[in-house]
C-alpha cells in the first residue's frame, strides 16, 4: 500500500491551480476533463515530479466540507502541511508574492512552522524539520 | 442618495483595506500613523471612523488580533514564549504574559499546558476581553 494522492478542498479549479503553481511553486501533473466542467487536476512538487500527487478536490461547496473548512480557518487550524528546506526563505519568497500568513515562522520543537492562506478557503502549514 | 451610498462604500473599502493590512502585517509596525496612511485618512479621522464602524478602537483591535495569533502559535506548539511575545509586539515576556492573561484569563505558560481541544475552545471564544 502506498500514499500516492493527497487532496485539498477547493471551489474554483483555475484559481486554485494558479495559487498552487504560481505561488506555492508546484507543477501541474494532470488536468483531465471529466465532463460537465469537472476536471481531475493534480499538482506535484518540482523536486519530486513522480512523488505524491496533490488533488485539487472540488468539494469545497459540499455543505459538510464547507462547514469544516470554515471551522478550521476560524480556529486557525491548517488543513494540511508541506515540508520545505528553508522555512524563512520560503516565508519571505511567498510574502513577496503577496501570500497572507496567519503565523510567521515559529519554532515548535522538532520543526519550525508557518501557516498561510491558500485563497481557496484553507490554511496550509509549511514546515522545516529543524531537529529534536 | 447615490452620493451617500458611494461615500459609505468608500469608507467600508478603506476600513477593509486597514483590516486586511493588519492581518497581513501582524508582525510589523501597526502604529496608528501607519494604518492612517493605509486608509488615506488622518489619524484622528481613522480613529473615529474605525471605532464607529467596528465598535472597537484600532489599538484594541490590533492587540486582540496579535494576542489571538499568539494563542494559536502556543496551541500549535510554539516553544519560545519570548519569541511569541516579541512577534505580538511586546518588548518583554512579562508584559506579554500580563496582556495574555487579561485577554484569555490564564498565563501563556498555563495556556500551553491545556489540551488541544481546551485551547481551541478558548481561542474560539476569543478570550475574556
Amino acid at each position: 500500500m502506498r500514499i500516492s494522492l493527497a487532496s485539498v478542498p477547493i471551489a474554483d479549479y483555475d484559481k486554485a491551480l494558479a495559487f498552487y503553481t504560481e505561488k506555492l511553486g508546484f507543477q501541474l501533473k494532470r488536468d483531465i476533463p471529466l465532463g460537465d466542467g469537472a476536471r481531475w487536476i493534480t499538482v506535484v512538487s518540482p523536486n519530486e515530479p513522480d512523488g505524491t500527487e496533490l488533488v485539487l478536490e472540488p468539494n469545497a461547496e459540499y455543505p459538510e466540507m464547507k462547514a469544516l473548512k470554515q471551522a478550521l480557518v476560524r480556529d486557525g487550524i491548517p488543513y494540511t502541511a508541506f515540508e520545505v528546506d528553508d522555512i524563512h526563505g520560503e516565508f519571505e519568497r511567498l510574502k513577496g508574492l503577496g501570500v497572507t500568513f496567519t503565523m510567521e515562522p515559529t519554532e515548535t520543537g522538532p520543526a519550525t512552522a508557518a501557516v498561510l492562506d491558500d485563497t481557496c478557503g484553507n490554511l496550509i502549514q509549511i514546515y522545516q524539520m529543524t531537529g529534536g | 442618495m447615490d452620493h451617500q451610498f458611494d461615500g459609505q462604500t468608500e469608507v467600508s473599502e478603506r476600513l477593509e483595506a486597514v483590516v486586511d493590512y493588519i492581518v497581513r502585517n501582524t508582525d510589523t509596525d501597526l502604529s496608528r500613523q501607519v494604518l492612517a496612511e493605509v486608509a488615506g485618512y488622518s489619524v484622528p479621522h481613522l480613529h473615529r471612523i474605525f471605532t464607529g464602524e467596528l465598535g472597537e478602537n484600532i489599538a484594541d483591535y490590533v492587540r486582540r488580533v496579535r494576542l489571538e495569533r499568539a494563542g494559536r502559535k502556543l496551541r500549535m506548539g510554539a516553544v519560545d514564549i519570548s519569541q511569541v511575545a516579541l512577534a505580538a509586539g511586546y518588548e518583554s515576556h512579562a508584559a506579554f504574559s500580563r496582556a495574555f492573561k487579561r485577554h484569555f484569563g490564564l498565563s501563556p505558560r498555563a495556556f500551553r499546558q491545556l489540551g488541544c481541544t481546551a485551547a481551541t475552545e478558548l481561542l474560539r471564544n476569543g478570550g475574556t476581553r
